[in-house]
């Protein structure tokens, strides 16, 4: 059984009693891991914030094509100035939000946690089905809905959602990250599945070594394309190696 | 771990997430 809440876990069946709770202990204290997992949450929801509200101030502004800047044409509809620096906050959102992603990563993959593909994608996806609705549903001036927004919002609604309620019900392959029990032990830590929910096919490419596929289960099978482990040099899967 | 610790590390994490929301809202605020 494993037990979530926020980055902990409960010991991994495969560790002993004894060596689980040392583990345990030793990620309590993991201050370092638990400080990029909380930074790096905090930049991430606020990329995808910023995301959010850049998006919805682009909608609300109703301006569907405008140009700014020096250029050798004349601009016809010139961009407002809250537009354009909506349109400039949505790349910075989207790097921002990546790099603390990647802080975010750091600190999962030291004390285990909801994947970050995980929050950045149903984030994604999720937050900005609600705008595209809204303003498809939008009659404005013409009197008409948006179609084009409200044939993306459902699709996006299903991508963000649709994930995010499987990896809370599944935790385990690309949606949830377990804590490698202990980093001295996992490296000759057995590889075989003990039918727990977390031991079956994880992808994080520090846990242990993953375990055959499951069928029903989500996660990169071992040795195929998406296993981190796999190398363009080497495009064997580990698990044939002699 | 005790059931203390798996509670501060759910509130902290509630609390980054939510710090992250209040913080884009200031930075829209400022540059919107």
């Amino acid at each position: 059984m494993t037990f979530v809440v926020g980055g902990t876990t409960s010991p991994r069946p495969e560790a002993g009693p004894a060596g689980g709770g040392r583990a345990q202990v030793g990620r309590a204290r993991d201050v370092l891991g638990h400080l990029a997992l909380f930074v790096g949450l905090a930049g991430l929801v606020t990329g995808l914030a910023l995301l959010y509200i850049s998006v919805d101030h682009l909608l609300a502004s109703g301006v569907t094509s405008c140009a700014s800047g020096p250029q050798p044409y004349v601009v016809a509809n010139p961009c407002p100035d809250d537009v354009l620096r909506a349109s400039l906050l949505i790349p910075a959102a989207v790097v921002g939000g990546l790099v603390f992603a990647g802080v975010y990563a750091v600190g999962v993959s030291r004390v285990g946690g909801v994947s970050p593909w995980l929050v950045g994608w149903s984030g994604l996806f999720g937050s900005l089905a609600v705008p595209f609705w809204r303003y498809g549903l939008d009659f404005g001036s013409s009197g008409e809905a948006n179609v084009g927004l409200l044939v993306v919002a459902p699709i996006f609604a299903a991508m963000g959602f649709g994930p995010l309620l499987y990896g809370g019900i599944n935790r385990e392959g690309l949606f949830y990250a377990p804590a490698p029990a202990s980093r001295p032990a996992t490296s000759g830590a057995s590889a075989t599945p003990s039918g727990g929910p977390g031991s079956a096919g994880p992808a994080w490419p520090t846990g242990p070594a993953p375990g055959p596929r499951v069928p029903g289960r989500i996660g990169p099978r071992p040795g195929g394309i998406l296993d981190p482990r796999r190398t363009p040099a080497d495009p064997r899967p580990p698990a044939t190696r002699p | 771990v005790t059931v203390a610790a798996k509670l501060l590390v759910a509130v902290l994490t509630l609390a980054a997430a939510a710090s992250g929301v209040l913080l884009a809202n200031a930075i829209a605020g400022a540059v919107l």
